[in-house]
């Protein structure tokens, strides 16, 4: 296994998006906030640019309907993505089949991309273990502990080099993440070992309370990745063609065996971290205001309508059959009965040990007892 | 491996060391050698394991006979190391990693215990992480601070792990083998104190040892006394001078340390009445509270006396100099012994 011989020149395209010593990188941007054409468009034809709207707007609708049923105790948590469409569906675009993808609670949007049924998912926020077989899909458990996912993508991402097959695993996180060790000795091990990985943080601007700055002095996020020999793009993340475009340059970089690239998209938690949380007592309006202004379905809706393959009309067609789907995926989710305590003991090791074995009778008997 | 590379035979044994008494770290080296011979989605990952063959020369030469693709000298990092083993291992290799030090597990005991451990129950037992954590752990050589824990507390409280602790070769062998071959993350302990304090004849033939089944290694009617790892030893030492009182002691080596094998244990107490558990690690919330618990529960009535625990105090583990002071050793053992006959 040759070691990897550190960062390559990056592509012409993302140069100026690129992070080097002595240069203050610019965000990789193809819309500006009104959806005007600013920078080299992907080659996507109009099918996918569509889906990949539609995407957006189903996660900003299942954002809507997951925090109303939440608030009517039928979910126990949900973590709103409103604002952070582009930055996921962009990246849920440019994977592929067999590639993995680990992320934290906030990317749900991302993990139905890639095939995770929302009734699968749905299960989680109601209060249940992951029912989804992760290897049908590549989406693996959402991970509630703030960077660790970080170093099972990195070893994925060695297991798929090590084993030669053409996948790549991807760590999404968030800013937060980056503060931890793990974040730190993930990027090290991948780039020791040129995993075929992917880095992804969203730097979505807080940390449930703690500003971005608060998080580190570095002025970027994504020039993290000069300390530790690998490539770090910046992008807007609230531009879906262009989280797209880099997404793809870091996964064909790392398919191809090359190492791991960090990718910071530049975004904006529109929302609450959670349904626990009130970020009106910590995020300044104007900033709230501010980042309005930039929100990613108008202004990728903007561009789709400039180019004449979207209105108002189809707008409104979308908006009812996304709830219908989503509806129906809730209803399907509250129909499957609920698994049985048996179903813990029996999934903790292959077989239950002796001890848990005689917890799980005297459990049964007590059952037994109660039941007239 | 002390034998030349002429005798190695193709499966990675060698003719020599298959017919003379070995020690416990060339036992686990020969098992390493078997497992990367015999399935190519073994993988070994840790600090100084490749060139050094290991602070204790528990991988030497495989990095030279399988190559860096197979044994992986990895960044100084022991989260790392965990949670890379464990990305590794989903996706279908066997990953064997080493923690240098047990002491040094501390900085990766989230990665092994809230996510190797738990990814099982995490998706309903759908996936599962084969993976193995070896740790050389335990005090009396004189190493510096940090290199002496005992932890196995800290991984037998954790559902999903599996914990063994040999206390000789050939069942450092046969628990490495079983680590190696079970689907869920097992840690191996491995005694430092042990690694090269006797020899024995290690078939290249013998099972595995099943996990989850102490063995007797003393009979004897009068006391059970209970212990895993180095203190297995000390165990034996202290019945010795107990029979010299005319005590007969029976001695059990615990070997796995999660899950218990409650029947080894309670058949034992069942017979004798009257119990010492030996460890190494302090007192308070350590392994031997729980083993006395739960044959308490289940063999009362058998008791002729109030159970004892011989273990290190509830200090940070001393200094080189004064560490023999902390260890339990033959005479406190025996002191025991007799303690719960006159009880």
């Amino acid at each position: 296994m040759p070691l990897p011989h550190g960062p390559d020149p990056v592509p012409e395209k993302f140069a100026a998006c690129s992070v080097r010593l002595g240069a203050d990188p610019e965000p990789f941007r193809v819309l500006d906030p009104d959806g005007h054409v600013v920078g080299p468009l992907p080659e996507l034809d109009d099918a996918t640019l569509l889906a990949l709207y539609r995407w957006m707007a189903f996660g900003r609708a299942l954002d809507g309907r997951a925090l109303a049923i939440q608030r009517q105790g039928r979910l126990t948590v949900w973590a709103p993505a409103t604002g952070q469409e582009a930055a996921l569906a962009g990246m849920g675009l440019a994977m592929e089949s067999g590639d993995w993808v680990f992320t934290a609670y906030r990317e749900p949007l991302l993990l139905l991309m890639r095939g995770l049924a929302l009734e699968d998912l749905l299960q989680y926020f109601r209060g249940l273990y992951w029912v989804a077989n992760p290897y049908d899909t590549g989406a693996w458990p959402i991970q509630i502990v703030i960077a660790d996912q970080t170093l099972h993508a990195v070893g994925a991402g060695l297991g798929f080099r090590l084993q030669g097959q053409p996948h790549v695993a991807v760590a999404s996180v968030g800013d937060g993440a980056t503060s931890q060790g793990d974040f730190y000795e993930a990027i090290n091990f991948g780039g020791v070992f040129g995993a075929q990985a992917l880095i992804y943080i969203q730097n979505n601007g807080w940390a449930i309370s703690t500003p971005r700055a608060r998080q580190s002095a570095s002025q970027t996020l994504a020039q993290k990745a000069l300390a530790f020999g690998l490539p770090g793009l910046l992008v807007d993340g609230n531009d879906p063609l262009a989280v797209y475009q880099v997404a793809r340059h870091a996964l064909d970089r790392a398919r191809a065996g090359e190492g791991p690239i960090i990718v910071e998209a530049l975004t904006y938690r529109l929302g609450a971290h959670t349904t626990a949380d009130d970020p009106t007592r910590y995020q300044p309006p104007d900033e709230i205001a501010a980042w309005r202004g930039r929100d990613p379905i108008i202004r990728f809706r903007r561009f789709l309508e400039r180019r004449g393959l979207w209105d108002a009309g189809r707008e409104a067609v979308l908006q009812a059959e996304v709830l219908v789907e989503i509806d129906g995926a809730i209803a399907r989710a509250e129909a499957r009965p609920t698994p049985s305590f048996d179903r813990v003991i029996e999934s903790t090791w292959a077989i239950p040990p002796p001890r848990l074995r005689a917890y799980q009778a005297a459990r049964h008997a007590i059952d037994r007892e109660e039941t007239p | 491996m002390t034998a030349p590379a002429a005798t190695r035979a193709p499966n990675g044994a060698t003719d020599a060391a298959s017919a003379s008494p070995i020690t416990m770290a060339q036992a686990l080296n020969r098992v390493l050698a078997e497992a990367l011979a015999s399935d190519p989605k073994v993988v070994l990952v840790g600090e100084d394991i490749g060139h050094a063959g290991g602070v204790f020369r528990v991988t030497d030469g495989l990095l030279a006979r399988f190559g860096a693709a197979r044994v992986l000298d990895t960044p100084l990092a022991e989260s790392a190391i965990i949670g890379a083993a464990f990305g590794m291992a989903l996706t279908g290799l066997r990953p064997i990693a080493e923690i240098q030090f047990m002491g040094f597990l501390y900085k990766a005991i989230g990665q092994l215990a809230a996510q190797a451990a738990q990814v099982r129950a995490r998706t309903w037992g759908q996936v599962n992480a084969p993976l193995v954590v070896r740790c050389p752990y335990g005090g009396g050589v004189r190493t510096p601070e940090h290199h002496a824990d005992s932890l196995e507390v800290l991984l037998a409280h954790s559902p999903g792990l599996k914990v063994v602790c040999p206390s000789t070769p050939a069942d450092a062998a046969g628990l490495l083998r079983s680590a190696i071959n079970d689907p869920d993350p097992v840690v191996v302990m491995e005694p430092i104190r042990l690694y090269r304090a006797g020899r024995e004849l290690v078939a290249d033939d013998a099972p595995p040892v099943p996990i989850g089944s102490a063995r007797v290694r003393r009979t004897g009617s009068d006391v059970t006394v209970i212990a895993w790892g180095a203190m297995v030893p000390v165990a034996l030492a202290g019945a010795e001078t107990a029979a010299a009182m005319g005590i007969d002691a029976e001695v059990i080596d615990l070997r796995t340390l999660a899950p218990l094998d409650a029947e080894t244990t309670g058949a034992s107490l069942e017979k004798t009445g009257r119990l010492v558990v030996v460890h190494e690690a302090p007192l308070t919330g350590g392994l031997g509270g729980d083993v006395v618990a739960d044959l308490v529960e289940r063999c009362f009535w058998a008791l002729r006396a109030p159970p004892r625990r011989v273990t290190g105090c509830d200090v940070v583990y001393p200094p080189q100099l004064l560490e023999d002071i902390y260890l339990p050793d033959a005479p406190r053992v025996a002191q025991a012994i007799r303690a719960v006959m006159e009880d």
